[in-house]
């Protein structure tokens, strides 16, 4: 498992390399080039000039993709054009904000999700199962920033049980902390556990149809083994699937669940970057967004071999 | 023209109207679906407003004639901008997808069919752009490209094409290990023709499924990034600007966000049930049954062939291990009559011997199995009959207490031996579980109990077998763990559903020996399911013929062989190819094909393929009758001399 | 003709010495197919494809060579090498005297005129959704130049009755059918070429028994009525004796033994194709006890599960006749009196199970 895990570790490597070169491509590929976005395009050539030479712009692209890598590296993204401060220190700043929504979110979904499913996937065709289902169809539907904002009317605004808008930091007041994020959870965990639901239920009953169930319930181990050692361990790798897909699109989806209750994360300054056309400020936010995207898929990709005993030994 | 049996079942196309016509929910989206694009089309024609017609006065109003779903911030009929909306999301929505499938389904044909280096160079790339978020990948080229509509969609377009390209791909694959691909290519056929004329139909249905469903998340992204205020311009009027407007009002006027936002679920909610359905509906293995929770009718229901009275009471010692009596499983079938895909199955197993239950394909044999362990996969059911264990009768037990006999009294070992051992757990959990559940053993005991079992079904290296997974043994190897489960608690009668079949002959030798000294040493009845005379031959004392759900004869296996009374039983040996018959290149046939339950003829199931027919064996069901020393046959003719 | 050739074709003649023997049809000579690993995590429906070493045999025109062997033996891998769906690493396959081991282009398409296939499994080998009339149809179109029409369907069914099949069956899809059905369909589609060469992969296999000795008679009238030339893989001893006019036996790869049917049948040479008879069982309950007591004694003192050295006897392991000699080299192709070629060390001293 260890020699798993760390080759697992070490094709990361290139993946995270070639994202790096894609997100460096982004500020080159500009139309006009970097110097015309920031100078307006009613700069004279001369001061377009000076500038790409100052930004080291003449240089050959590799040379400057190694300049803006090794900076990356030691931490420097540079700075932002419109807010006029280091990349880093704004997305270390958020980055507590968004990082709160997407791992309470997956939280809610995923254990929702496999409860709910597994209920749906012993009995389909009952009433439970079709209930749970109708509900999945329509929570997989919902656009999260639709049930956000659903939520603050209701909960927040009519019932003042938590707050509409904004958010306290984990450091100064934990209940408040607590308060601040549920509802954008709630709506980010929802929807999720509406896609889980719906994978479970499905392998939940391709697996309990396989022959190994039967030859399983054959032996005459009691129903509540075959369900749990023989059953639902192998039901689980399909729906790591999704939950690994989920991780990714979490990240993203919480750029509108933020927008709906002001909170201070990524996501203003993701949006600020496109509309402003901000470049070292979207190069961090991609970049912060493939970050979690490749660590998500190593964790996927090391419960697959926990799961799935021919990943592991291959 | 011997096989030119009559069709069966409807035609293709007509099977599939069928499926897409019991999706009753997809069919519904489909029709919404519909109307959103007939309202696209002709939104402005019918808006009661323009979309940026305002008056002032009427601000933030509830649902009214004049305005069915209230007014905005700027007095704004809600409903035109939805219209209006509905004319922007739905068309923007089938950019995107159309651009996703343009891109992505040839780069996925010729990347899965081509393979190699181009195939590793081609996924390389498109993983690299999957991992990332649809609409990080978005964000990344409006921002170079800029803010207009058409830039969005065709980026978000582009975003997906990576899951055209890895559906498209992982189905080209899998299609072309199908024959028939090698077989257009020995047909001399050009890639461009196998790929588009015989690779592409086959996988078309998942793929139009599949845009379904994208459609749903493309619909997602747009709300999404209008929402954001990056999609649809200000002017435009969208769903999702819509609901972003509604937010600065949630304290004062809440309704505001509910049409908007219900507009983009349902919308979404259509594409998903439609996916869903074409889907089940296309798919080539759909099962359509559903399940009946419908258990033994029991004794309301008329006998159809005889109540078999005769049958039991010929052979019944105090010995008998097993005896089933009656049997009958039915199945659900279309319009909701049930299908009897076995009728009427009586067999006795006395302790120490080993019965051979023969019959080709389709004949009953392996459900007959599933029935004496009370494991009618759903949704199925054992409609009439008994099954006595040892005197016990199990089909009125409840599921616990058939538990507790399962895999300690009787059990069974299948054919597929791979498929029949959970892939994700080791060798010792697997044997030792049964033996923990019906003995009380500790893990060391189980253990202990394990190594015993492996060496006497002589599995080479028992300790080091014990921690690994069955894709790490072979199929000789699995079978005998097969094996070894099912002896674990020392059963006193034996299933072997064709243990044999998809092994080689001479690992068939050794396990067939395995048995025999099994049997020696723990005297359990072994009832030996195969479609082999010659296993049948080697290892049975006695054998039932099964035909069509029915057992057609049983006997002494020597008598059978030399005289066998049934004109199945008869034909069948006769076509057998011996090792040593010589010369003949022409082999006696039987006419036709074995047909499907819900074609067996009222009288006797054989009647249409028999030499012997005549009208009086097609009125009533035939019974099983004795013809002497421990015989029985179900044939009319049966007591005619000088016909056998 | 260099000497390698003339020696080559002396072994042929000794391989099947009758002196009736018509010239061969197909020969393939010191065939080589090797694999690279394959990976791990890729699933397939297959199972995997073997190597095979150095195989040589011929069929002479309008007659039968039986393929037998156990899963892994690589009898399928001969055969996708025969119809060039494989790559091959060495040796050459002549059809007709002519080297056809290297074809491509126009001169390929040429080649797939004389040899078709007929698969194990109808219900993998036409294409699920074409409906018959254009299964069999494909071939007349891309071979013979007939567009689809009515002149196209006669044809179709004129073949499709060939194979006992009538013409109604032209607009159903594959999947309407039943096995027996479908593979004459496929052997109508091979027919469609006229080719001269059929390669039968285990055509009966997934059939029932009382379907299979249709599908047997009915290969057998079409080889006596078109003298078609056979290549017949099986792994049902039975059927191939049934079948064949020569046998060729394989294991792991090599081919052991090949010979007259008769004489493999009557004297085996070699202790697998020994080995392989014993374990067939058959229908007869007094016999197949006796053998059954024989074919314990032979199979029971060995393993197939120990590794064996690369360049020993690939049945090594579990050869009762096993010596020294066989553990370290490989033997060598020899004559078998009675027609046909062994590879043992063991024969050549002359020892026997029995």
């Amino acid at each position: 498992m260890l020699k798993y895990g760390l080759t697992r570790l070490a094709a990361t490597v290139p993946l995270l390399l070639a994202m790096s070169v894609l997100v460096f491509l982004v500020a080159t590929i500009m139309p006009g080039g970097i110097a015309v976005v920031l100078l307006g395009d009613n700069a004279s050539p001369e001061t377009v000039t000076v500038l790409e030479a100052q930004l080291g712009l003449n240089d050959p692209l590799p040379v400057q993709y190694a300049r803006w890598l090794g900076n990356a590296l030691q931490g420097n993204l540079g700075d932002s054009w419109t807010l006029k401060e280091p990349v880093v220190g704004v997305i270390v700043r958020r980055m507590p904000v968004t990082l709160s929504l997407a791992v309470g979110g997956m939280l809610i979904g995923i254990i929702l999700g496999l409860m709910l499913g597994i209920i749906a996937g012993l009995r389909p065709g009952s009433g439970v199962d079709r209930l749970i289902t109708l509900i999945a169809s329509i929570g997989v539907a919902m656009p999260a920033f639709w049930l956000a904002m659903l939520l603050a009317v209701y909960f927040a605004v009519q019932l003042r049980w938590f707050p509409a808008i904004g958010y306290t930091p984990l450091g100064e007041d934990p209940v408040k902390w607590l308060r601040s994020i549920t509802l954008p959870c709630i709506a980010l965990g929802l929807p999720t556990a509406a896609l889980i639901v719906r994978q479970m239920r499905s392998s939940f009953i391709t697996v309990l149809q396989s022959r190994y169930i039967l030859a399983a319930h054959a032996t005459g181990i009691p129903l509540w083994q075959v369900v749990s050692r023989y059953a639902l361990r192998n039901a689980l790798v399909p729906v790591v699937t999704v939950i690994g897909f989920r991780l990714a699109v979490v990240f993203s989806l919480s750029l509108a669940v933020e927008q709906v209750f002001n909170l201070p994360g990524i996501a203003s300054i993701t949006i600020r970057s496109v509309m402003m056309r901000d470049i070292p400020l979207l190069q961090g936010t991609v970049l912060l967004t493939a970050l979690f995207v490749v660590v998500t898929n190593l964790l996927i990709d090391l419960s697959y071999g926990w799961l799935n005993p021919r990943v592991r030994l291959a | 023209m011997t096989d030119a049996a009559k069709p069966r079942g409807v035609s293709g196309q007509a099977r599939v109207w069928w499926r897409l016509r019991q999706q009753r929910l997809a069919l519904i989206a489909a029709g919404y679906i519909l109307l959103l694009y007939v309202v696209a089309i002709i939104g402005p024609w019918i808006a009661p407003y323009g979309p940026m017609t305002g008056d002032l006065r009427s601000t933030l109003q509830g649902p009214s004639i004049a305005h069915w779903l209230g007014t905005d911030h700027l007095g704004r009929d809600i409903l035109s901008q939805i219209i209006y909306g509905t004319r922007l999301s739905m068309w923007a929505a089938l950019e995107a997808v159309l651009i996703a499938i343009i891109l992505g389904v040839p780069i996925g044909l010729l990347a899965g069919y081509v393979g190699g280096k181009l195939d590793r160079a081609v996924m390389w790339a498109v993983d690299l752009i999957f991992a990332l978020p649809p609409i990080m990948v978005a964000l990344g080229i409006i921002a170079v490209l800029g803010t207009t509509l058409d830039t969005v969609m065709a980026a978000v377009g582009f975003a997906f094409s990576t899951r055209f390209v890895r559906l498209t791909r992982g189905m080209t694959l899998t299609e072309r290990e199908e024959l028939y691909v090698d077989g257009a290519r020995v047909g001399g056929l050009d890639v461009w023709t196998i790929v588009s004329h015989h690779i592409l139909p086959n996988i078309a249905p998942a793929l139009i499924a599949q845009a379904a469903l994208q459609f749903g998340g493309v619909l997602l992204i747009e709300a999404t990034l209008s929402f954001l205020g990056i999609g649809a311009s200000l002017e435009q009027p969208s769903w999702g600007r819509l609901l972003s407007q509604s937010r600065d009002y949630m304290d004062a006027y809440p309704f505001l966000a509910i049409p908007s936002g219900a507009a983009i679920m349902l919308a979404v909610l259509a594409f998903n049930l439609l996916g869903d359905g074409l889907h089940t509906a296309l798919g080539r293995d759909t099962i359509v049954a559903k399940r009946k929770t419908k258990r033994r009718k029991g004794d309301t229901e008329t006998q159809r062939h005889g109540d078999g009275s005769n049958a039991r009471s010929l052979i019944k010692t105090n010995m008998t291990a097993l005896a089933i009596q009656g049997l009958q499983v039915r199945f659900p079938g279309a319009q909701n009559r049930e299908i009897e895909i076995v009728c009427d199955v009586s067999l006795d197993l006395k302790s120490g011997e080993t019965l051979g239950l023969v019959g080709e394909s389709g004949s009953g044999k392996s459900m007959t199995a599933l029935a004496t362990l009370g494991l009618v996969p759903a949704p199925g059911w054992i409609s009439n009959g008994s099954v006595q264990l040892g005197g016990r009768e199990l089909t009125t037990l409840p599921d616990s207490e058939l538990r507790r006999l399962r895999g300690k009294e009787m059990s069974i070992v299948f054919q597929d031996s791979f498929t029949s051992l959970n892939p994700s757990l080791t060798i010792e959990t697997q044997l030792t579980d049964p033996l923990r559940a019906h003995l009380g053993l500790n893990s060391r005991q189980a253990r202990e109990r394990a190594l015993e079992l492996l060496a006497l079904v002589q599995l080479p290296d028992p300790q080091r077998r014990l921690n690994e997974y069955p894709h790490q043994l072979s199929g000789g190897m699995a079978q005998r763990v097969g094996l070894a489960r099912a002896l674990a608690c020392q059963p006193s009668v034996l299933i072997a559903d064709e243990p044999t079949s998809a092994l080689d002959v001479t690992v068939q030798g050794q396990i067939l020996d395995l048995l025999k000294d099994a049997q020696r040493k723990f005297g359990m009845a072994i009832l030996f399911i195969t479609h082999d005379w010659g296993i049948v031959a080697e290892l049975c004392d006695r054998v039932a013929v099964m035909y069509a759900g029915e057992i057609v004869e049983t006997g002494k296996v020597d008598g059978v062989f030399a005289h066998p009374r049934h004109p199945y039983t008869r034909a069948l040996l006769a076509t057998l190819p011996g090792l040593d018959r010589t010369g003949t290149r022409s082999v006696p046939v039987i006419p036709g094909v074995v047909p499907p339950p819900q074609d067996w003829h009222k009288g006797c199931h054989f009647y249409p393929r028999c030499a012997l027919a005549i009208p009086a064996c097609n009125r009533n069901p035939v019974p099983l009758t004795s013809v002497g020393d421990d015989r029985q046959t179900r044939c009319v003719r049966a007591g005619e001399e000088g016909l056998w | 003709m260099n000497a390698s050739t003339a020696m080559w074709d002396k072994f042929a003649n000794l391989s099947y010495g009758y002196s009736m023997t018509p010239p061969p049809f197909l020969s393939v000579r010191d065939l080589r197919v090797e694999f690279a690993a394959r990976q791990l995590l890729f699933h397939r429906s297959r199972p995997p494809t073997r190597a095979v070493n150095n195989v040589s045999f011929s069929i002479p025109t309008g007659q039968t060579l039986g393929l037998v062997g156990e899963s892994g033996a690589g009898k399928s891998t001969v055969a996708r090498a025969i119809l060039r769906l494989t790559q091959i690493q060495g040796g050459q396959i002549f059809i007709d005297g002519r080297n056809v081991s290297s074809l491509s282009g126009a001169q390929l398409t040429e080649y797939r005129r004389q040899v078709q296939v007929v698969f194990q499994d109808p219900y993998s080998s036409l294409n699920p959704s074409h409906v018959i009339g254009e299964i069999v149809g494909e071939l007349i179109t891309r071979h013979r130049g007939v567009r689809p029409g009515a002149a196209r369907d006669e044809m179709v069914a004129g073949l499709l009755q060939r194979v006992g099949l009538g013409r109604f069956v032209m607009d159903r899809l594959p999947d309407e059918l039943s096995g027996g059905q479908r593979q004459r369909v496929a052997i109508a589609r091979a027919l469609a070429v006229e080719p001269r060469l059929i390669v039968c992969d285990e055509p009966t296999s997934a059939l029932d028994v009382s379907i299979q000795s249709q599908i047997i008679n009915l290969l057998a009238d079409l080889q006596a009525s078109a003298g078609l030339t056979y290549l017949f893989i099986t792994h049902n001893l039975a059927m191939a004796r049934h079948i064949s006019h020569n046998l060729a036996v394989m294991y792991l790869g090599y081919l052991v033994e090949s010979g007259p049917t008769e004489r493999v049948f009557a004297h085996p040479a070699h202790p697998y194709t020994e080995m392989l008879l014993a374990s067939s069982p058959v229908p007869d309950p007094a016999r197949q006890r006796e053998r059954a007591a024989a074919r314990s004694r032979i199979s029971r003192s060995t393993n197939p599960e120990i590794a064996i050295a690369v360049t020993s006897c690939p049945f090594a392991n579990r050869c009762p006749l096993v010596m020294d000699v066989c553990r370290k080299t490989m033997p060598a192709q020899t004559e078998v009196s009675g027609g046909g070629s062994v590879r043992c060390h063991a024969h050549a001293t002359g020892l026997t199970f029995t």
